[in-house]
């Protein structure tokens, strides 16, 4: 089973987002329009800006899924209006500026896809001065929430799983956003706007907000909800809000606080948080004024070991690893001369502790012209 | 800036965050994305800092833990905390 097909398949199924992308290209995209799609995936985008009038669609994905697109594109006759790149938008080079760029790179949280890095850059190399973009604005969501069995998932390593202790792992799980799904009566407070992102401005450098979040019931806070919408064009919007009737198919995030704190009404929550897009870090920093303060950070619950950490002193003296080496030689072998084949056999000629069949040595070759040979 | 002695209080900045990872410490300054790392020896003088109280507390604290003459264990910290103020990791309190 592919699980990618199935994650697109799930994008596919969610009526809420497929009705709000279909409106709100029809509402920007105009006849004769060039549109770049953005992290296209199956390439509906596209083929929705195929359908309301663009003359050209540039489909960008990094993934093998830009097959399955082709394929879907000629079912339905416009694989003469489509011209796919595979590659990463970063790496990748169009022949022409676009009228609009379309994409859905948000994320639960708003930002966490890559969305503002993708966008940013698409913005300066892509797009024609007062073009347009889908979406234009994303907002990010904030509340504290009551969610005891989202907390359980942090106090499971103080659980002694099998009879060792695991108590280390609570700090890691202390720190990590959860994807979850929430019902309105979670949330202790009214949402707070945390921050608006102007996609026509925004770029990927850090920033962070404060909210102060009035607690509305009595009850328990067991850490914080984030979610976001996002203004695909001037009338339609799109959100994971739980308490949207609206909302798409897709999970917010719970970010835990150390230990529930019991609040009543009239309570006051506050919010900070910092959140650096390119590493996809969130630090938040909850007060329940009175009462305790936390703040946990994603940096903190990141997985990074020592030998990694090593290699990132400044006095470090790197050298290549024999499978470094060869992956060296693969690189001076691409010559823009020697074909595919001739480079294997050279590899395994070269390299027996390596590779003790072809097919092994094809199978290395392969991974490194693909990512760096054209 | 007022002078920094060994009398001075100093602060953990907001946008700092710090972890340890095998006995060295990363710090996180989230203003300016930056990482910072320290060795083990550097990550003592900074747990002493962090608790709070004067350079001569954070002193007394790794006098403790290593057999060195104290002139130069002061002299290690100074600097240590000299360099972190001026990358605004921590400010005088």
């Amino acid at each position: 089973m592919s699980l990618i097909l199935d994650e697109h398949r799930e994008y596919l199924s969610d009526t809420a987002r497929m009705a709000a992308y279909t409106a709100a290209i029809a509402e920007v995209v105009r006849a004769g329009d060039v549109v770049l799609d953005l992290g296209a995936g199956t390439g509906i985008l596209g083929l929705l800006a195929c359908r309301a009038g663009a003359r050209r669609v540039y489909a960008i994905d990094a993934g093998s899924m830009i097959e399955v697109a082709r394929e879907v594109c000629r079912a339905n006759g416009y694989d003469d209006r489509v011209t796919f790149v595979k590659k990463l938008s970063l790496d990748a080079e169009l022949p022409e500026r676009v009228d609009v760029i379309v994409a859905d790179q948000i994320g639960r949280f708003g930002f966490d896809a890559g969305i503002l890095q993708y966008f940013a850059d698409a913005r300066r190399r892509f797009l024609k001065p007062g073009g347009r973009l889908v979406p234009n604005r994303i907002r990010m969501w904030v509340a504290p929430v009551e969610a005891a069995a989202l907390r359980d998932q942090v106090e499971f390593w103080v659980s002694q799983p099998a009879g060792f202790d695991f108590a280390p792992v609570r700090r890691y799980a202390a720190n990590t956003g959860y994807p979850c799904r929430y019902t309105a009566d979670q949330l202790l407070s009214a949402p707070q706007l945390g921050t608006a992102l102007d996609l026509a401005v925004a770029t990927d450098a850090s920033f962070d907000f404060a909210v102060s979040c009035r607690v509305l019931r009595s009850g328990t806070v067991h850490g914080i909800a984030g979610w976001f919408d996002a203004d695909l064009s001037d009338s339609v919007q799109m959100s994971n809000s739980p308490l949207s009737r609206q909302a798409i198919n897709r999970r917010t995030v719970f970010f835990p606080i150390d230990h529930p704190i019991a609040v009543e009404s009239g309570d006051i929550v506050d919010v900070r948080m910092c959140v650096a897009p390119t590493d996809t870090l969130v630090t938040w920093k909850v007060a329940v004024r009175g009462k305790a303060a936390f703040t946990h950070s994603t940096w903190t619950g990141m997985l990074l070991s020592r030998e990694k950490l090593a290699k990132t002193q400044p006095d470090f003296v790197p050298r290549l690893t024999r499978r470094g080496i060869a992956r060296g030689s693969v690189l001076d072998l691409c010559d823009g001369r020697t074909p595919l084949a001739s480079i294997e056999e050279e590899m395994l000629h070269r390299y027996p502790d390596l590779f003790q069949s072809r097919q092994q040595a094809a199978v290395f070759v392969t991974e490194v012209v693909s990512a760096y040979g054209e | 800036m007022a002078e920094l002695t060994i009398n001075s209080c100093v602060v953990v900045s907001e946008s700092v965050i710090a972890r340890e990872v095998g006995g060295e410490t990363v710090i996180l300054e989230l203003d300016s994305g930056t990482y910072f790392g320290l060795n083990p020896i550097a990550t003592d003088m900074w747990r002493a800092i962090a608790a709070g109280g004067s350079l001569g507390d954070a002193l007394a604290i790794v006098e403790r833990a290593y057999e060195v003459d104290p002139a130069v264990l002061r002299d290690d910290l100074l600097r240590l905390t000299e360099q972190m103020l001026r990358r605004r990791l921590i400010s005088l309190a």
